[in-house]
């Protein structure tokens, strides 16, 4: 690194005129305003996709059982499983999901713990 | 290559906030707000522009964390958010040819602030000179300290035309700086 990259490297340092409670109340309102808002509607589109789901899957049964002729059953049957398949394959995802971040949750406590733990014993090393 | 602590506990941080804990990304956004706001503020030139992109950038990444795969790279992910914001920022700027104004204004104000010796002031001025993009470069290479592979991802052009760029805005800054000196 010559030093033309050093004086850089110093010169950009600084922080401008940051202000702090400005960044307060803006941090607030992510947190508490959108982070949750976005949460949320997540919970209900998925919700209301299950549902939407569940009630094909009844309205199928229904619907099958009044049916008064074989192609109707079979279209009762099909409209039965696309309900029952949408709500297997949206609880597969939501558990792959979950379960591929409490997997990497735990892999990053792990590495966590160790790296404190050689930070702590490299000094006594020393 | 090792990572440090303060690394692994960045991306517990984003893994706990992808699953939605609301104290995670609390903590997480303490951690980025300044970097990134510096970022906006030394690309755009304005403090108000600043705040504005960083606002409108946390939307974008809480919109977009559950995406991301790998939690290590939410720095260089966030940079790029916020890199495309400014760069539309000053688009429109451009268009409305407000942009020189402000930036005046801003150096002038910058400059009653700033200490320190002639040639380190020389250079800032310098840095101002150049154009958002050169310095939205200098800003990503020497300040925030990414390497050309992770400033590619963020202002998305290959590494070379990374290398080259960087090259010419050094060479830019020594001339300006050179000329100034012998005035």
């Amino acid at each position: 690194m010559n030093n033309l990259e050093q004086d850089l490297k110093k010169v950009l340092a600084g922080n401008g005129d940051f202000d702090a409670n400005r960044s307060e109340t803006l941090r607030k309102e992510i947190v508490q305003m959108w982070f949750d808002k976005n949460m949320r509607k997540t919970k209900i589109i998925f919700w209301i996709f299950y549902l939407c789901s569940i009630g094909m899957m009844i309205a199928g049964y229904i619907g099958l059982r009044s049916a008064a002729n074989t192609v109707g059953m079979l279209s009762w049957v099909l409209f039965f499983m696309i309900g029952f398949n949408s709500t297997i394959l949206m609880k597969l995802w939501y558990w792959v999901i979950d379960t591929k971040l409490s997997v990497l949750k735990e892999m990053k406590q792990l590495q966590l713990q160790i790296a404190e733990k050689t930070s702590r014993e490299q000094p006594a090393g020393n | 290559m090792k990572k440090s602590r303060d690394q692994i506990y960045n991306e517990l941080l984003v893994i706990k906030s992808q699953q939605g804990d609301k104290d995670a990304f609390n903590e997480l956004v303490g951690r980025w707000q300044k970097r990134l706001w510096n970022y906006a503020y030394r690309v755009t030139g304005s403090e108000s522009a600043a705040w504005d992109i960083i606002q409108e950038s946390w939307h974008g990444i809480i919109k977009g964390i559950r995406k991301l795969n790998d939690a290590a790279l939410f720095g260089s992910w966030a940079f790029r958010i916020v890199n495309n914001k400014c760069a539309d920022r000053l688009r429109k700027q451009r268009q409305q040819n407000k942009l020189d104004d402000e930036l005046v204004k801003n150096i002038r104000d910058e400059s009653n602030e700033s200490e320190g010796d002639g040639k380190s002031e020389l250079l800032l001025e310098a840095v101002r000179k150049l154009s958002p993009e050169r310095r939205a470069l200098v800003t990503l290479r020497y300040r925030e300290g990414f390497d050309i592979e992770q400033i590619a991802k963020i202002i998305g052009v290959p590494e070379g035309t990374v290398k080259s760029r960087l090259h010419r805005t050094l060479n830019q800054l020594k001339d300006i700086v050179e000329r100034k000196q012998n005035e």
